[in-house]
This record gives structure tokens, C-alpha cells and sequence, in this order.
């Protein structure tokens, strides 16, 4: 980090780490949704005899696909990494925020390998009963879209963070602020898809899965483009007085800023 | 300024002056017609009396609440959106 | 964005009072995009309603239109009072903003309590959201809600600590007064729809 004055010497790093976003999204399409064919998700209702001949059929594409969907979900570390040292700007010294993002951020590999792990044992030996296989099947489809709750923290620690910027020309735009909050409410409901088995809140829903995703891309390629206007910026003036908060606490409160 | 503070403070019939306390006025007798009409069972034209009231209501609190007033883009935004949204719930309610 | 020539404006806050909008332009992508999801909720709702008119109209004759009618009421006593309290900000009057918004979050106490009394007495009678489609979306569509009334407690909370200094708020101080109370109409928007098309609409 530069100092007082020092110019940004890391801009190509950081830079790199704002694409291994980008390239998180596009292979883990490639390895889940393309590969594995799990986009759109099966349908919940399938018997278990049908369950069972998906993976009896497609035991090496799902093998593959998940295998490259896992190393997609490594690279969404650097990504975070990438808004962390944007966030630390904002922060300056003491930064709770930016380790809240940072640490929740790391937890989405960890939270999502165990799904996807399960879809390889189902894989694994297909000749498997079906009851067998079908619970492997629900072990990973339920936590897969309902596991959002690291990520709604993720956002909402973004957006406070975003919000309390208090500078001029501020590090990150304040709507971005206000989006990461909307998405954050957008991937609520997915958390009840076990509660039932169709309908919107099902694992295969319009409101669990398919917001949940819309708005988790949304905010992928949002945040892509809003933390380069961030690097540049700072790349193009690091004398500039941002990395020292300037203005006057003018009232009490998060969002007066 | 400080006479809308005099009236809504100290003398509060006067606040009927304000425009927003008429807004409101209007507003619950809406909410009190609907209350009435819910109670007529089973009639698509009621059905859609109500969520066109509803949605009258949804633009007087844009308009005067959330004070969109004065903001020609954010209004236009707001008549878009009740206007889209009150055809297209309507058209869905039709087809059942 | 930040060129040379910015760098020149890198002291305190410039001020942003002169534009026309209430809050802050995010606030209302905010607000925008919360009221096209709930659009797309009632739409998901009147489709699945196509396929058996008959059970929604019968499980909506167990909801109590009377309780609704009051719940919607004491939201526009609410509305009403953060307008007056945004008023009275303005106005730096410190003694009577507070109050206001102190009163219209005894409103939203009020709205929970009526909601909690509505969950449990359809629970005890043993409509659950797993029960049909019906009950299905009207404790999706009224949780969801609840949430907003829930955050939206929170956001009155910090407007009372902002209008309590109302007095000496600065411009940015007032837009978050008037972003504060844009989101708590926002949740009496959402439930002025939300009431006739669950209660009402048959």
C-alpha cells in the first residue's frame, strides 16, 4: 500500500485479481452449467429411479464439470481480496468492514465445495441404489441455492462500507452502495427452498434460484467494472488526498457522510 | 418554513392546510371504499376498481410522501412503473 | 474519474443541496428495484392463482379483511407522521421531529403485533405456507414484507437520532432524513398493494 504519496506500484495485481472475478464466473458456467449441464437445475420432484439415471448416464460430465467448477470457485478469492484494498481505503486505519468482507468473502469456496463434492460421490459409483443417489442429489441441490447467508453479510458489509465513504470524489460510486444492498435482499429468499419441493421457492424456483443468481451476476459484473474505476482512479492520482478520509464528520450516523 | 412549524405545532386544524394532510385525507377514505367494495364477493369489475384504487394510492404516496413531485424523471418512472405494473396484474388476474 | 483537476476539490464535502431530488439517486435505484421485485411476486401470485381460482378463493375467505384494513390504516398514520417529522426537521424544530418519529415507529410496533397476531391465529388453525398455494404466497408475501417493516424500524431509529439534531443537520445530514423516510414509505406503498390483491381482490 502506497504511503503518504507513494504511487500504486500493484496496479497490474490488483487489476488481476478484479478479472479472477470475472473468470470465476465464466468457468464455473462452463464447468456446472455446461459440462455438467446443471443449469437449470433439475427439478425436485424427479423420482428417485429418474435422479439415479441422470448420473448413471452423465457419471463423467458431472465428474469434469464439478472438478472445473471447483477450481472456478478459488478464483473468487482474489476477487475479494481486490475489493478488500478498496475497502481499506475507504476504512483508513481500523477497518472491521473490509476483514468482514474478506473473511466472509473466503467462506464461498469452503461453503460451496461440500455441494458440489456430493454431486462427485453421487457420481462416483451410479450403480449406487437410487435412494442412495437421490439423497446425494438433495445433499448438494439444498445448500447450492440455499446457501446464501455468507453472502447477504458479504453485500451488506460492502454497502455500509460504500455508504460511509466520506470523501469528495468518493472510492466507490454511493449507488453501488445502495445496489449491493438490494442485492443482498434479493438472495434472502432462497434459504427456504427447504420448506418445500416446487413452486417459486423450490430449489429450481423463480424467487430462490433464479433471482438469487440474476442478482449474484448482476452484482459480479457491477462490482467488476465500479473496483477498475476504483484502480484506475487510484492509479491515475496517488497523491490524491482520498487515502487520507478528509472531510469533517459532519453529524452522527452511518450514512451522513 | 417556520409557519408550516407554527401550524402543525401549536394549532393542528390548521394543518389541513398542508397538502400532504389532505393526501392522507384522501387516502384512507380510499382505503375505506376498497374496505367496502372487498366485501362484494366474486366480481372481476370490483377486482379491478380495487387495484386501480391501490394503485392511484401508490402514486398520491410517490408523489406527495416520498415527494417524486417535483423530480420529472423520477415521476415519469413512477407513472411507468404503476402503469405497467396495474396492466400487467390486471391482464394476469383476467386470465385466471 | 479523479483527474488532476479533481484533486483541487479534495477537501470537505461539496455541497450537494442544490439538486431537485429528495435522498440520494441510489437510495431510489434502491427503492425501484425493490418495487420490481415485490411487481414480479404479485405476478408469480395471480398466475399460480389461474390454475385453482377456487381453492385461493375459498383460503382467502379465512383472512380477516377487517384486520388487514386496520394494519393499512396505521401505516398511513405512520407515513403521515414521518412527513411531518421531515417537515419539522426542515424546519430545525428538535423538540417536535422526534416525537414524530418516535410515534410512527409505535405504528410500525403496531402493524409487527396485529402481523404476529394474524401468523399465530392462522398457525393455531393450521394453515401453514405448506398447507396450498394460497397460504404458500401470503406468508411469502407478508414475511417479505415484515422484513421491510422490520428494517424499516431500523431506519426510523436512525432518522429519530438524526432529527433529534435537526437544528444543525447539514445538507447531506437532510438527505439522509429525507432517504430515511423514502424507505419507510416505501414499506406503506408495498402493503397499499399487497392489502387489496391478498385481502380483497377474489
Amino acid at each position: 500500500m502506497p504511503v503518504e504519496g507513494g504511487a500504486v506500484r500493484n496496479g497490474w495485481s490488483q487489476r488481476l485479481c478484479v478479472w479472477s472475478g470475472a473468470l470465476f464466473a465464466l468457468l464455473f458456467f462452463i464447468g456446472f452449467g455446461v459440462i455438467a449441464r446443471y443449469i437449470p437445475p433439475p427439478d425436485p420432484q424427479r423420482s428417485a429411479a429418474d435422479v439415479a439415471a441422470f448420473y448413471r448416464d452423465n457419471a463423467n460430465s458431472i465428474r469434469t464439470g464439478m472438478l472445473v467448477s471447483m477450481y472456478a470457485l478459488v478464483l473468487y478469492v482474489p476477487f475479494v481480496a481486490a475489493i478488500s484494498v478498496q475497502l481499506k481505503r475507504i476504512e483508513g486505519t481500523h477497518t472491521p468492514l473490509t476483514y468482514t468482507q474478506l473473511g466472509i468473502g473466503c467462506t464461498l469456496p469452503v461453503a460451496f465445495f461440500p455441494p458440489l463434492y456430493f454431486f462427485q460421490v453421487a457420481a462416483y459409483r451410479p450403480e449406487r441404489s437410487d435412494d442412495s443417489i437421490m439423497m446425494l442429489n438433495d445433499m448438494g441441490w439444498l445448500p447450492f441455492t440455499g446457501i446464501i447467508y455468507a453472502i447477504f453479510i458479504q453485500n451488506l458489509a460492502i454497502g455500509f462500507a460504500v455508504l460511509a465513504d466520506r470523501r469528495a470524489n468518493p472510492i466507490y460510486p454511493r449507488w453501488y452502495g445502495y445496489f449491493c444492498f438490494w442485492t443482498a435482499l434479493l438472495y434472502c429468499p432462497a434459504g427456504f427452498d427447504v420448506f418445500v419441493k416446487d413452486g417459486p421457492l423450490a430449489w429450481d424456483g423463480l424467487f430462490s434460484w433464479w433471482l438469487s443468481l440474476v442478482s449474484f451476476f448482476a452484482w459480479l459484473v457491477v462490482t467488476i467494472m465500479v473496483t477498475l474505476h476504483a484502480i484506475a482512479a487510484h492509479v491515475a492520482a496517488p497523491d490524491d488526498c482520498a487515502d487520507t478520509p478528509v472531510a469533517v464528520r459532519e453529524t452522527a450516523g452511518l450514512f451522513i457522510t | 418554513m417556520n409557519r408550516i412549524r407554527i401550524l402543525i405545532a401549536s394549532r393542528p386544524i390548521l394543518a389541513l392546510k398542508v397538502p400532504e394532510v389532505l393526501v392522507w385525507i384522501v387516502l384512507v377514505v380510499a382505503t375505506a371504499f376498497s374496505w367496502l367494495l372487498g366485501h362484494e364477493a366474486g366480481r372481476e369489475v370490483v377486482a379491478i376498481v380495487i387495484m386501480a384504487v391501490a394503485y392511484v394510492k401508490v402514486r398520491l404516496v410517490g408523489l406527495y410522501f416520498m415527494e417524486l413531485r417535483g423530480v420529472v424523471g423520477l415521476r415519469r418512472s413512477l407513472d411507468a412503473y404503476i402503469l405497467i405494473s396495474l396492466v400487467l396484474i390486471i391482464g394476469f388476474y383476467l386470465a385466471a | 474519474m479523479t483527474s488532476t483537476k479533481d484533486n483541487a476539490a479534495c477537501g470537505p464535502q461539496t455541497d450537494r443541496r442544490e439538486r431537485s431530488l429528495p435522498a440520494e439517486a441510489g437510495l431510489w435505484l434502491f427503492i425501484f428495484g425493490d418495487l420490481v421485485v415485490f411487481t414480479l411476486l404479485f405476478l408469480v401470485y395471480l398466475a399460480y392463482r389461474t390454475d385453482e381460482p377456487e381453492l385461493f378463493a375459498s383460503s382467502q375467505q379465512t383472512l380477516s379483511i377487517n384486520v388487514g384494513a386496520v394494519n393499512t390504516l396505521v401505516l398511513l398514520c405512520s407515513s403521515l407522521f414521518v412527513v411531518g417529522a421531515v417537515r419539522a426537521t426542515r424546519a430545525g424544530n428538535r423538540q417536535l421531529a422526534p416525537c414524530l418519529v418516535l410515534a410512527a415507529m409505535a405504528c410500525g410496533f403496531v402493524f409487527v403485533s396485529v402481523k404476529v397476531f394474524e401468523y399465530h391465529d392462522k398457525l393455531e388453525t393450521d394453515h401453514t405456507p405448506a398447507s396450498n398455494y394460497f397460504y404458500f404466497f401470503y406468508f411469502f408475501m407478508t414475511g417479505l414484507h415484515l422484513v421491510h417493516v422490520v428494517i424499516g424500524l431500523g431506519v426510523l431509529t436512525f432518522l429519530w437520532r438524526l432529527t433529534r439534531r435537526a437544528d444543525e443537520l447539514t445538507s447531506l445530514g437532510m438527505s439522509s432524513v429525507e432517504g430515511s423516510a423514502s424507505f419507510w414509505h416505501l414499506v406503506d406503498l408495498l402493503w397499499i398493494v399487497i392489502f387489496p390483491l391478498l385481502y380483497l381482490v377474489q
